[in-house]
């Protein structure tokens, strides 16, 4: 477990010290995040059901409610997480609701720092796809642009599933070395 | 779920792909919540996800690797591309260069196989022609000889009495096709024939007709000396 939290740490957010307050959501935004993620589609539905998930889970122990068990704050936080992001989900598909194939908008809240990196990013998966194999690029288009049946487009290459596992592996581990050599050649630029 | 769980199961990958359970998904969720490092995973993972999703819904495709190369390299590969497409051999336009193109394979073939070989024996092993005399027409009937495929002949034949050119001709003449072999040859010396070598490729089935001229030093043709006639069989 990377993140140890005891009583004293429930105490201090309901005393609401801003300090402890950070601390929640530093280390939650990312989890919170991915968990939406799943859940829902828009970006801004994502961005107001996490801040509503924090809400929530200050609100809890503002109001003197507490854990029996601190280290159980991370679980705490999925369920409250979980709960608020099914009930965007209900509330929004009664709705327009984005078409599944519809490609994901751009989030135009986004702070010009953020889009910069948005775009920074992007660049970085065009290069990891330009330097793919076409079968390989074939294959990641046909499972999530195109949302086919994975079974039929690993059967239709010739490939595992085990094998598209590994291609989405190595993708990650990529964009994540990219990420890193570009955050280092910042820093040097800047020092 | 621990971490090393996770990564056994290639946790990240199948939550990513939608391949675990209601269960399975539970409980790597209640773990990455509390592992920074699956965390970061997942977000990275999902971060691909959509940024592929974006640059691969765009109209133009992203750029493949053979874009990268030089324009040597791919001129050389449309160049091989072009030679092993079978649909383009099969076309009417490549009926008649590749009609020429097996015509001309086929007359090299037979040339290096055949014809050169043949050629490269006669001239460098030694040869063994069957020698054959000759009489004058006005002595009888034709000689028949029926001399192997394969080998030549060599023709002797007496040149009558008191003849003192200093060379003669000996035309050979076919008669069922007209062809004529001409050669020259020495005067024989005394009390020997005159003789006249034929290859065997010169030699087929027929009658021939042999006609002896007379030849002065200067060159210029003189009178025919004598008619000698036979008959090749077997051949």
């Amino acid at each position: 477990m990377d993140h140890a939290f005891d009583d004293q740490f429930l105490r201090a957010l309901r005393d609401r010290d801003p300090g402890a307050e950070g601390r929640l959501v530093s280390t939650f935004s990312v989890p919170v995040r991915c968990k939406l993620r799943g859940l829902l589609r828009s970006p801004e539905l994502i961005q107001d059901a996490s801040q509503e998930t924090f809400l929530r889970v200050l609100r809890y122990f503002q109001i003197g409610k507490t854990l029996d068990n601190p280290a159980n704050l991370p679980g705490f936080v999925l369920t409250v997480c979980r709960n608020t992001g099914l009930e965007y989900l209900r509330a929004y598909t009664r709705h327009d609701q984005i078409p599944p194939d519809m490609p994901e908008q751009a989030d135009e809240r986004n702070s010009p720092e953020e889009g910069a990196v948005e775009g920074e990013r992007r660049e970085m998966v065009r290069r990891i796809l330009a330097d793919l194999r076409e079968k390989d690029r074939n294959l990641l288009r046909r499972v999530f642009l195109e949302e086919e049946d994975k079974d039929r487009v690993c059967a239709d290459l010739n490939v595992t599933r085990d094998y598209l596992r590994v291609l989405l592996h190595r993708a990650r581990l990529r964009l994540r070395s990219e990420i890193e050599r570009g955050a280092s050649a910042g820093k040097g630029a800047t020092g | 779920m621990d971490h090393g769980q996770a990564l056994e199961l290639q946790a990240a990958e199948r939550y990513l792909l939608g391949e675990l359970s209601t269960e399975e998904a539970a409980e790597f969720e209640s773990h990455f919540f509390e592992c920074t490092d699956c965390c970061v995973g997942v977000e990275l993972g999902l971060d691909f996800v959509r940024h592929a999703k974006a640059v691969l819904a765009e109209p133009s495709p992203a750029p493949s690797r053979a874009t990268h190369q030089p324009e040597t390299r791919k001129s050389r590969i449309d160049w091989w591309s072009a030679l092993t497409d079978v649909r383009a051999w099969l076309q009417p336009a490549s009926y008649l260069p590749a009609a020429a193109a097996v015509l001309l394979a086929s007359v090299v073939i037979y040339q290096s196989g055949v014809i050169i070989p043949g050629l490269h024996r006669a001239l460098t092993e030694p040869q063994a022609p069957l020698q054959y005399s000759l009489g004058a027409i006005s002595r009888g009937e034709a000689v028949k000889i029926d001399p192997p495929a394969t080998t030549p002949i060599t023709l002797a034949f007496d040149l009558p009495p008191d003849q003192n050119f200093s060379s003669y001709r000996c035309v050979i003449h076919r008669k069922s096709d007209g062809k004529e072999f001409v050669e020259k040859t020495a005067p024989p010396r005394a009390g020997e024939p005159v003789t006249v070598y034929l290859p065997s490729a010169s030699v087929q089935n027929g009658d021939y007709v042999l006609s002896v001229y007379g030849v002065d030093a200067e060159g210029a043709p003189g009178p025919r000396i004598s008619d000698y006639s036979f008959e090749v069989v077997g051949r």
